[in-house]
């Protein structure tokens, strides 16, 4: 009850009142908890990957068990200013929950935070996941990028990668 | 007297497998053959942890890296034999179609699971 009590008042601060019977809000929630789950809020639901990206068995039973507190937003839990702050990015970022935005922004942060995979090998199976619009993964992505800023590390891997492309574009600038 | 010893012990050890042996195919039959298809087995277990949410075609189709042909009639199979149950639900006001696993599912494929383990050991 404690954990999807700390959930009802993340959707409670942005106004989401969910109907536990629709797909597409059962959708929402499992991608909106992943992601808080991965900028530190630890709700403390286990998710794994599926066929449908990351996605928790516990939360959706939990949904189910508690459906009334969490269609009338009944919560006894008090968010921190820093919780807060997370759920509001999310829910900005996400351009107020889009689901396919969001599904976007789950999976490719599972998979490189969580699986961690370079952000290249990331995209690569997000691509075959969720066969999408490259525009669309592309802003998912970017949302992604903006919602759980990369590591020291990560950085240094990015500019590893990036680095032939530089080199040839210097080239190309040098003969022009 | 090595030889002998050696020899009884063979003896054991074919009686014993003969025994596992015959076990095996008499729990055989309580498995459902049609089950024993590769993407009928990927589609199963894929769908095993879902619950009610269960996974739409095109998450299906990703996610197994699956022909549209192959994975629409491996499901209509599936649906046949009553393992899977098809429903339609709405997602960013499109329709699509989506996969769950049935409690007869369910328990076809513990069947299938047990058999395999147990023939494997």
């Amino acid at each position: 009850m404690e954990r999807i009590e700390k959930i009802i008042a993340c959707f409670k601060e942005i106004g989401f009142k969910p109907k536990v019977n629709e797909f597409q809000d059962r959708l929402v929630i499992q991608k909106a908890v992943c992601l808080l789950d991965l900028m530190g809020l630890r709700p403390g639901y286990k998710f794994s990957l599926y066929v449908k990206g990351p996605y928790s068995p516990d939360l959706t039973k939990d949904l189910y068990d508690q459906k009334e507190a969490i269609q009338n937003l009944k919560s006894r839990c008090v968010l921190s200013g820093t919780e807060r702050e997370k759920i509001l990015k999310v829910y900005d970022l996400s351009n107020h929950l889009e689901p396919k935005l969001l599904e976007i922004m789950a999976t490719y942060s599972f998979l490189w935070k969580k699986m961690n995979l370079t952000s290249k090998e990331a995209l690569i199976n997000l691509k075959k996941l969720k066969p999408y619009p490259e525009t669309q993964i592309a802003a998912g992505v970017s949302r992604a990028k903006q919602l759980l800023p990369p590591t020291e590390k990560e950085i240094e891997e990015m500019k590893a990668e990036f680095k032939a492309w530089e080199d040839a574009s210097d080239l190309d600038a040098r003969y022009e | 007297m090595i030889l002998r010893v050696i020899f009884k012990y063979l003896c054991v050890l074919i009686y014993v497998m003969d025994d596992r042996i015959i076990g095996l195919v008499g729990e055989a039959k309580l498995v459902n053959s049609k089950i024993f298809s590769l993407p009928r087995l990927l589609i199963l277990m894929s769908l095993e942890n879902l619950g009610q949410d269960g996974a739409t075609f095109t998450e299906l189709r990703a996610g197994l890296d699956l022909k549209d042909g192959i994975l629409h009639s491996n499901l209509k199979t599936l649906k046949e034999m009553g393992y899977i149950a098809e429903r339609k639900v709405k997602l960013e006001k499109k329709t699509l179609k989506s996969y769950s696993m049935t409690e007869e599912g369910r328990e076809a494929l513990l069947t299938a699971r047990n058999w395999f383990r147990k023939w494997l050991s």
